[in-house]
């Protein structure tokens, strides 16, 4: 029997082995996807701890949901429209909580808080620490309906068309949007005194 | 060209979107115009700077979190199946006291549709390409007449002591 190498396989061929019966396969999709996914609810939630706990429901909605696939679409785009709208209704529940646990603050403020400068004196290191703190709040002040295109389209590195779907929006207004995202993130960076912009 | 084309074009461009005419022609531009250019490098290092955010990365035990989160998905479909079965039991009146007992029911109505089955297949002589479940039928007739034979053959012993 021939040892196939799944690292070398696309995401299609994975999922289509897991739907056969191969849980090597799901291992393998975990395995790439993992960091992508939990880094992508962050971006969307702000919230470390709850990332990687969506990270793994939506793994666990790919589980129990695999025959629901087609392969008419990238599984790309199937998994990040789970992932959308596991991150979306967690968004909504935390909007409603009127207080943030220690365990919400982003990954960014606790490297922050833990390598602040003793004396004041701001080396190069912690003053890029800052601007991505900065740019870090700065995406969450962005409107939802830009908040997701950009972190879809600059973070994650999807293209219009992958956005377009995951979203259910036209193509023009996947662009259109990406363009006034970025110009309204780039004021809002400006606004904050990053020197770079 | 006006601010907001620019604005567009400069989008354009580091998205890929331009063909190479239009490219060349942005380009041509981007040298000559310093205004389009102070904005193409805002741009170029807003988006400079989101590819480069710190990546988080999932914990170690990730994997390990998401087998718990599987075990226990399998574990509620299959006490589900339990409940199922429950139910219909609670339906005809029966209440099983524990899972134990009702998986024996479980067991004793299988059976008795195995049963059923086989039965039907042994005895029913018009069912044709059925060699096994025929040749059984048989062996149930041959047992049934040796049965009558030795009751008989016991029901004579009896009846001899007493006498």
């Amino acid at each position: 029997m021939d040892i196939i190498d799944k690292t070398v396989l696309t995401d299609e061929n994975l999922i289509a082995n897991f739907q056969k019966g191969d849980k090597d396969a799901f291992n393998q999709i975990v395995m790439r996807y993992k960091d992508k996914l939990t880094n992508f609810i962050y971006r969307y939630t702000y919230d470390i701890d709850g990332a990687e706990d969506l990270a793994q429901d939506t793994l666990l909605k790919v589980y129990i949901n695999k025959d629901s696939y087609r392969e008419i679409a990238k599984f790309s785009t199937w998994f990040y429209t789970i992932a959308s709208n596991l991150a979306k209704t967690e968004l909504r529940k935390n909007k409603r909580r009127q207080t943030l646990p220690f365990s919400a603050v982003g990954a960014d403020d606790r490297e922050f808080i833990a390598s602040a400068p003793i004396d004041q004196h701001e080396d190069e290191q912690s003053g890029i620490r800052n601007d991505n703190k900065i740019i870090h709040e700065s995406l969450k002040e962005l409107d939802e309906e830009f908040r997701n295109i950009i972190i879809f389209r600059d973070i994650q590195e999807l293209s219009y068309d992958e956005i377009s779907k995951i979203i259910q929006i036209p193509l023009g207004t996947v662009k259109s949007r990406i363009n006034r995202g970025r110009l309204k993130l780039k004021e809002i960076i400006k606004n904050k005194g990053v020197k770079r912009y | 060209m006006n601010c907001d084309n620019y604005k567009e074009k400069i989008m354009d461009y580091i998205d890929n979107q331009l063909n190479d005419e239009d490219k060349k022609i942005f380009e041509d531009q981007l040298k000559n115009n310093s205004e389009l250019k102070y904005e193409f490098d805002e741009i170029t290092e807003l988006l400079k700077s989101l590819k480069d955010l710190p990546k988080i990365k999932a914990n170690r035990d990730f994997m390990l979190s998401l087998n718990h989160k599987i075990n226990d998905y399998e574990s509620r479909q299959s006490n589900s199946i339990i409940n199922y079965i429950k139910n219909v039991f609670s339906v005809i009146n029966l209440t099983p006291s524990s899972n134990t007992t009702l998986a024996k029911l479980s067991l004793g109505t299988v059976s008795i549709v195995l049963i059923s089955l086989m039965g039907y297949f042994a005895f029913n002589t018009n069912a044709i390409n059925q060699p096994l479940m025929l040749s059984n039928s048989v062996i149930m007739n041959d047992s049934i007449e040796y049965a009558v034979k030795l009751d008989t053959t016991i029901y004579d012993s009896i009846k001899l002591i007493n006498d």
